[in-house]
């Protein structure tokens, strides 16, 4: 019985907690988003929701540690996935971004995020940016940065540019709490802005649109800049209370594209209002807290990276999805945490809960 | 302590989120929810006209026209009581002519976003545009657009070389679709509406407008012009080319007719028949086009640069250059024609079976004679034969602007080889030098290698579009000018196959005598092309005037028999240019 309470406290239930109502929450939103013309997508994320529940159960027992040295694995088995998907899927129809099974499709992108973080952590965990090995600094974040980019590359290629701005911030959170010297931060941020017009000619037209609708969604009123008004109609039609769950015109009504996935958030504005909206932010900026406050708790340098890197990689994805439903980011086509529909990103995000918990029990013990 | 400020700069993000929302859902709340229930947002496509297609003389040969549509938005027609759909849609069922299931149908077929508007009906008539502008009121959601719809006015007459354009495939635009609404759009399927798609399409504008329930419009959200796409001049003459179209479909002889100018490559004339008229595939009537695609002389076929054949006697000009060239003979060599030519164990006939008796090269090539040139391929090789037809551009495309030009096929040894397995057998070369056996070529090929002749050694690209006249800035590659390649071609040597031809329409014995115009020196060449199997192809080439260029002219008519029966074509053809070219 002791032993049982002891690994109790070790857990960290408030994190459970809010992870599991943000998803909870989420199926309740999905049902209104899909109701009107099928239950498919209500009954498909349940059951994603019990696989990720298992999932999370599964990472916990088997410990981050574990984990951490099998990444490398992981990551040239999820290279090989990339490319494979890049090679069988038909240009013609589409972004390349899943793998067609029978029963379900499976989004290899979404896993190279929690595996790049894995496998940043490894490699930095084991050097200390000490004194002794300053000269060596250089050379282990330009190692990070070869690994982060072949991924980004691949992803860059599907085409999915979303994905690949978070592999990049992944990579530079994970280094900048290595302590890595702000010098060296400073000079990627330059390179990055100075090599920006030089991205910008690789970008597909349809995302350079994007981006400039961004700036002015009247460019394009029956495109991008239709989502941007769309989905700023219905946020702002919600007010303070919102239309009430199953109630939401803008929504219902098939006005807004994507609102299962991309946009969901605008569906939550329009029917919860501001109330609820800022209920579900709370709730994430409570998990991403929490997420901090065990890489402050780790002893572990691994564990302490690998704990902001899934702070990070929540943050990221929270700021850039709702920035774009509200209108003050572009359109770049990233889900919203635990919410949206497709159950790659939800397992990769239960896994990395998994992950967080198994660092604060180390810490713990 | 990084950690730290990690959190700070969370909690700051997360501090403008919500600053942004309180922004949008409190403080613009009337604003938005104005915006959502009481009035209705509309979408308006402006799709952009394609430029438009002329002639050399600025004729209109292919132009987007406004089409009236009706279309019927259905968030504001479905927010009537269901009686009063009912009775709206049994209106527009009476103005239409069509039952309102019909309706229903097709506004199911389109759904797409809710205020997109769906087209029920193309091609209003003038009354019926009137009767539902009356009507406005008790029709809400009902509008009528304009739309550009391409025309061809010259129909099937210039089909091969415009081409036509074809709805783009739903597929096609699936990656640029995730987000928003899209037009139907049309791109170029062949010809020139291909080759210069980029150029000719517009970028297409749409605007987004708010309306009050009686569809009157409040306030603008968002506008996009649409831009329209760029105009193209050609180097055809349409009325040549229509009276080039009238000579084939008169005996319907099934082949093709070019005119091009010698020195610039200019095309004036081409014309391929059978031919289909491309406005049957924008108005997409199924059973028209099942009659194009089904017909077996496939009338989609561009023969001029799609279809390959052997050149027949028509090579017989390239083989005696190349044998003038090598010296494999001379211009004072004679050689007797008994009318047969033992090879071996096989005899190879001349087409005159008594024989031409003894003749020099401008003789020959007057009289066309098969002995002559089985004599000069032996001397000749098949090395030196393909090495020439080759530097007279045959074998590989010419580059003309028109999309998928066919290249045709200069046989050697290691092509046969490696395709057949085989060694060449001497009789092979016998063949080759009458431009029989293996050797395809496209006609555009031939008017080109014959301009090499006509303009005093000088490869030249043929093109359709005249760059000088569309701007420049369709950027093919070429200059308008180009200096042309010269070839390693002796002016002396050109200059005796030059009078080789002009002796075929000249002497009254030359196979092209009946070409003879009086005041008008014409240099020609016939071809009467076997094929197996099937009756013979015949060929009329040539250029005039003899001395100073200004067309070179190519007529070929599959199966057409001996060609010297369709001369009188080519002096048709000839007699209309010189018209036509009198009167400027």
């Amino acid at each position: 019985m002791k032993i049982k309470r002891s690994s109790l406290t070790n857990l960290d239930i408030s994190l459970i907690a809010s992870a599991l109502i943000i998803s909870f929450l989420g199926l309740f939103f999905l049902k209104s988003a899909t109701y009107t013309y099928s239950t498919n997508y209500l009954i498909k994320q349940i059951i994603w929701l019990v696989l990720g529940v298992l999932v999370l159960v599964v990472v916990f027992k088997i410990g981050y540690l574990r984990l951490t040295e099998i990444s490398p694995i992981l990551y040239i088995f999820v290279l090989f996935l990339l490319i494979l998907i890049l090679l069988i899927e038909d240009p013609k129809l589409g972004a390349q971004r899943w793998f067609q099974l029978k029963f379900f499709s499976f989004q290899p992108s979404e896993f190279s995020k929690i595996i790049l973080v894995l496998l940043l952590s490894k490699h930095l965990g084991d050097y200390s940016p000490s004194f002794y090995i300053r000269t060596n600094e250089l050379k282990e974040i330009l190692l990070c940065g070869i690994l982060t980019l072949f991924p980004m590359a691949l992803i860059l290629k599907q085409p999915d540019l979303g994905t690949a701005l978070v592999l990049s911030f992944v990579f530079l959170i994970i280094i900048y709490t290595w302590g890595v010297r702000i010098k060296y931060l400073l000079f990627m941020a330059i390179y990055g802005l100075l090599s920006l017009p030089l991205f910008w000619h690789f970008l597909r037209e349809y995302q350079k649109k994007r981006l400039l609708v961004f700036l002015n969604p009247n460019l394009d009123p029956l495109g991008a800049g239709y989502t941007i008004i769309q989905s700023k109609i219905a946020i702002g039609s919600g007010g303070l209370l919102g239309k009430g769950w199953l109630a939401g015109t803008q929504s219902q009504l098939n006005f807004l594209p994507e609102h299962h996935t991309d946009f969901i958030f605008s569906l939550i504005g329009e029917e919860w209002g501001f109330l609820g909206a800022l209920l579900i932010i709370l709730l994430y900026l409570f998990l991403i807290l929490r997420a901090i406050h065990i890489a402050n708790l780790s002893k572990k340098r691994t564990g302490k990276l690998i704990a902001t890197g899934v702070a990070g990689l929540f943050f990221i994805h929270i700021i850039v999805n709702i920035g774009m439903n509200i209108g003050i980011m572009p359109i770049t086509g990233l889900p919203l945490p635990l919410i949206s529909y497709g159950g790659s990103s939800l397992i990769m995000l239960m896994s990395s809960i998994g992950l967080l918990l198994s660092i604060n029990k180390e810490a713990k013990v | 302590m990084r950690l730290k400020y990690f959190s700070f700069l969370v909690l700051i993000s997360f501090v403008i989120l919500i600053l942004s929302l309180w922004h949008i859902q409190v403080d613009r709340y009337d604003f938005y929810k104005h915006l959502s229930d009481k009035n209705r947002i509309r979408l308006v496509p402006l799709p952009a006209a394609r430029g438009s297609i002329y002639d050399c003389k600025g004729r209109i040969l292919a132009e987007d026209k406004p089409l009236f549509i009706l279309s019927l938005i259905p968030d504001e027609f479905f927010r009537q009581d269901s009686i009063k759909i009912e009775q709206s849609l049994k209106k527009l069922a009476k103005i239409l002519n069509i039952s309102s299931l019909e309706i229903k149908q097709r506004i199911k077929r389109q759904k797409n976003v809710s205020f997109s508007p769906i087209i029920i009906s193309k091609n209003l008539s003038q009354n019926k545009i009137a009767a539902i502008e009356e009507r406005c009121l008790d029709l809400p959601g009902v509008t009528i657009q304009i739309i550009p719809q391409r025309n061809y006015p010259y129909k099937e007459i210039s089909s091969h070389i415009i081409g036509y354009v074809g709805k783009i495939n739903p597929k096609e635009i699936a990656q640029m679709k995730r987000y928003g609404y899209q037009i139907e759009s049309w791109i170029g399927r062949t010809g020139v509406e291909k080759y210069a798609n980029s150029y000719l399409m517009g970028e297409d504008g749409g605007r987004q407008i708010e309306v009050d329930h009686l569809g009157r419009k409040v306030k603008e959200l968002g506008v996009k012009l649409p831009s329209r796409g760029k105009d193209i001049y050609l180097n055809i003459d349409i009325d040549l080319q229509k009276f080039a179209h009238e000579l084939l479909k008169k005996d319907d002889l099934r082949g093709t007719i070019i005119l091009m100018q010698p020195y610039t490559g200019d095309i004036l004339t081409m014309v391929s028949y059978p031919s289909f008229n491309p406005n049957d595939f924008i108005s997409g009537e199924r059973k028209k086009l099942k009659k194009i695609l089904q017909n077996r002389h496939s009338p989609l076929l561009n023969r001029a640069i799609n279809g390959l054949y052997p050149p027949g006697s028509t090579f017989k000009p390239i083989v005696a250059i190349a044998a003038l060239e090598t010296k494999a003979i001379l211009p004072v060599t004679h050689f007797y024609c008994s009318g047969k030519y033992l090879l071996g164990d096989r005899f190879f006939y001349c087409w005159k079976k008594s024989g031409h008796h003894w003749l020099d090269i401008k003789q020959a090539l007057a009289y066309s004679c098969n002995v002559f040139f089985y004599k000069t391929g032996e001397k000749l090789g098949v090395n030196n034969l393909a090495r020439f037809a080759k530097l007279f551009g045959l074998g590989r495309k010419t580059g003309i602007d028109l999309p998928t030009e066919k290249k045709g096929l200069v046989p050697t040894k290691k092509w046969k080889y490696l395709n057949k397995r085989k060694k060449w057998y001497s009789g092979e070369t016998t063949l080759f030098s009458i431009g029989q056996g293996y050797l395809l070529v496209t006609p555009l090929q031939i008017a080109r290698a014959i301009s090499v002749i006509a303009n005093g050694g000088y490869l030249v690209k043929p093109t359709i579009i005249n760059q000088g006249a569309t701007q420049r800035r369709f950027a093919t590659g070429q200059a308008v000018n180009p200096g042309w390649k010269k070839l390693d071609i002796s002016l002396k040597n050109i200059n005796i196959v030059k009078h080789g031809m002009i002796k075929a329409v000249e002497d009254k014995n030359g196979t092209a005598h009946k070409l003879k115009i009086d005041g008008l020196s014409i240099a020609s060449k016939t071809g009467t092309a076997q094929v197996k199997g099937k009756k013979a192809n015949s060929w009329i080439i040539g250029f005039c005037p003899a001395e100073n260029p200004k067309i070179v002219f190519v007529i070929f008519i599959e199966q057409g028999g001996p060609s010297a029966r369709r001369v009188n074509i080519a002096r048709k053809l000839i007699e209309k240019w010189k018209e036509l070219s009198n009167e400027n």
